[in-house]
């Protein structure tokens, strides 16, 4: 398995060298974009949600058909406060979900509510654009429980004992650092993991790519491995993978972008079905509500009061 | 407004949260290898933050891979409001030995005269940013992808704890007509590329209307109807600030003479102006012991700042050539 993603990335990557980047747009055709609409979808999703920035990573990965400071976008220190699994049986039980593409068993869920917002039986394919409701949310009560990262290689911790200047030696810092997620109604206490979620463009798929970078309670990075945990369980291991980055180092958790450029074709022929003629910079807003269907309990922000298409 | 007797209680603050990003140690690691070798200097980096923008979560202070931007002679990141710079220091060593025995007193004490000396100096009013001066511990173990390390964000201490007397939304602290201002101010303060990264700044009311200036326009604002100081708070708990605050509090203690004032916590929901999600808190201080002379070292006051206990990260999976041939083939 490790083998043949591989081979695929080398293939992949060859390919990506001897080909040029598409440079027609067919942005309604084939759900794809173009580097250039790449970074025009970009700049309004930074210009709408400010939690979105673009960054240029590390110079020697640098892109040639992207400009140099805008190389792929990030959100970071998004929470997740819920495993996937948990959230997955309660939103079965409020009324399951339609595969936007079933036919080949490798469809998209695509009428999921905002992540990690209330679960709602929605009748529309298209995804809604409003705010997500923080107010149905489970409360979050502060638990005494401090979580102390023990390290277990520094050997003796008592010399430092003495020091006053720790942070847990001062009288007027708060010792309860660390954030608990406590459920009331089923008094499951769950720490609260939070993401970096970058995007990037994939030249080989002609769509963007979305990675997650996890970190624990702690702010710890988060093995890749237990970013399977906050990913859709129809969606854990097939359509996400663990791969190298392209413009930051180490590997991460993807969503393979395998599929996107259909699905996004789909959702823009619903659109204009209804009348609606889509804008190539609204894409990724677009694009992000769908990904909400594989990473349902990470709530990032790609939400706005907007009307989809010119109208 | 309120006229009815409020208790006065102790002003606890959230310590940072250190985060760091692979990139950061892999850019770390090829600086060693590549530059510095066995070379022990200490190495002049920047953490980022923004403030609290998710009424669940604080904001963490995080290194990556441009922290290094300073040593690795590559271009500073563009001004850019998720990522607000704090000057920090990386003291690396080259054995676990050596990073188990530095003398983290002294350090401490070190970097505390560093933070002290920009307040006394008024370089701190100039440059708001230095008053989130922090360092780091590491011991970097390339052989096996471990890197051990430990955070300390220096906040001055006031001998006698800071009061405060109420901690509320400003929705509720300011009148509705105010409201608009202060966040029409604000946002023009957070769009504008020119000042969005500087995290200190006053809130100056009066009856020409609401503007927010930097620290270096104190004396220029008095005066006039009231004035705040404000942070950008990577706090997100609605019953304390964050801990950038505590060096805003010594340095208005110590350069303006103040014993009591107003403090607007700018928080954030998904990166925009929100008034019900900034708090208003109204802290009394002590006089600061009287030291007020930038030339006597030894009146450095203490200070906190040490992470509870350091770290360790593994990378080897992620990271270790050999180890990403072997579960290749």
């Amino acid at each position: 398995m490790a083998f043949k993603q591989r081979l695929h990335e080398g293939m992949k990557s060859f390919v990506e060298r001897i080909t040029s980047p598409r440079t027609v747009s067919a942005f309604v055709e084939k759900g794809v974009l173009t580097p250039a609409e790449f970074v025009q979808a970009g700049d309004n999703l930074v210009a709408k949600c400010p939690t979105w920035s673009w960054e240029s990573g590390d110079p020697s990965k640098q892109k040639g058909h992207l400009p140099k400071d805008k190389q792929f976008l990030i959100t970071r220190n998004v929470p997740c406060l819920r495993r996937a699994a948990a959230f997955e049986e309660e939103y079965a039980a409020a009324g399951g979900e339609v595969l936007l593409d079933g036919e080949d068993g490798e469809g998209w869920l695509a009428t999921h509510g905002a992540p990690g917002g209330p679960l709602k039986d929605d009748d529309d394919t298209v995804p809604s654009m409003d705010m997500a409701d923080t107010e149905d949310r489970p409360q979050i009560l502060i638990s005494d429980d401090t979580y102390v990262n023990h390290e277990d290689d520094v050997p003796d911790m008592s010399d430092f004992d003495s020091s006053d200047n720790l942070v847990t030696r001062d009288e007027t810092a708060v010792h309860a650092p660390y954030l608990i997620a406590h459920e009331p109604d089923d008094n499951n206490i769950l720490r609260t993991r939070t993401y970096d979620i970058s995007i990037t463009y994939d030249q080989y798929f002609q769509v963007p790519r979305v990675w997650l970078t996890g970190y624990d309670e702690s702010r710890m990075l988060l093995d890749p491995e237990l970013v399977f945990e906050d990913v859709s369980q129809d969606h854990a291991r097939q359509t996400v993978t663990i791969e190298d980055h392209p413009h930051m180092a180490g590997k991460h958790a993807s969503v393979h972008p395998c599929r996107h450029a259909p699905v996004m074709k789909k959702i823009i022929a619903i659109l204009l079905s209804r009348g609606v003629e889509p804008e190539v910079d609204k894409y990724l807003f677009l694009f992000l509500k769908f990904m909400a269907s594989v990473i349902p309990t990470i709530e990032y922000d790609y939400t706005m009061e907007f009307t989809v298409g010119a109208s | 407004s309120a006229t009815a007797p409020t208790q006065s209680r102790i002003l606890k603050f959230v310590p940072w949260q250190s985060s760091v990003t692979a990139d950061f140690w892999h850019g770390l690691a090829n600086l060693k290898l590549d530059v510095l070798r066995l070379d022990r200097r200490p190495l002049q980096i920047q953490g980022f933050f923004a403030p609290c923008s998710h009424p669940r979560i604080s904001k963490p202070l995080q290194l990556t891979y441009e922290s290094l931007s300073l040593e690795l002679g590559t271009e500073s990141p563009a001004s850019d409001r998720n990522r607000c710079p704090a000057p920090g220091t990386l003291y690396n060593t080259n054995t676990s030995d050596e990073f188990n025995s530095i003398d983290r007193d002294a350090l401490m004490n070190e970097e505390t005269a560093k933070v002290w000396d920009d307040i006394c100096s008024g370089r701190a009013e100039e440059d708001s940013n230095l008053l989130n001066r922090f360092f780091v511990i590491c011991y970097a173990d390339l052989k096996e992808w471990r890197f051990k390390y430990w955070f300390s964000f220096p906040a001055l201490q006031f001998t006698q704890a800071v009061k405060h007397t109420m901690f509320q939304p400003a929705s509720d602290y300011f009148t509705a007509e105010e409201s608009l201002r202060v966040v029409s101010a604000c946002t023009a303060w957070r769009t504008s590329p020119l000042t969005t990264c500087l995290s200190f700044f006053l809130l100056h009311l009066s009856c020409d209307g609401v503007t927010v200036r930097p620290l270096s326009d104190w004396e220029k604002c008095q005066g006039s109807f009231q004035i705040l100081l404000g942070f950008y708070d990577p706090s997100h708990l609605p019953t304390n600030p964050g801990w950038p605050v505590r060096n805003l509090l010594v340095l208005a203690a110590v350069r303006w003479g103040l014993k009591n004032v107003d403090i607007l916590c700018w928080r954030e929901l998904q990166g925009r102006t929100d008034l019900r999600h900034c708090f208003v808190t109204s802290a009394t201080f002590e006089e600061f012991g009287g030291i007020v002379l930038p030339e006597n070292t030894n009146a450095v006051p203490k200070a906190a700042g040490w992470e509870p206990s350091a770290r360790s990260v593994d990378l080897s999976s992620l990271m270790n050539p050999d180890m990403l041939a072997k579960s290749a083939a």
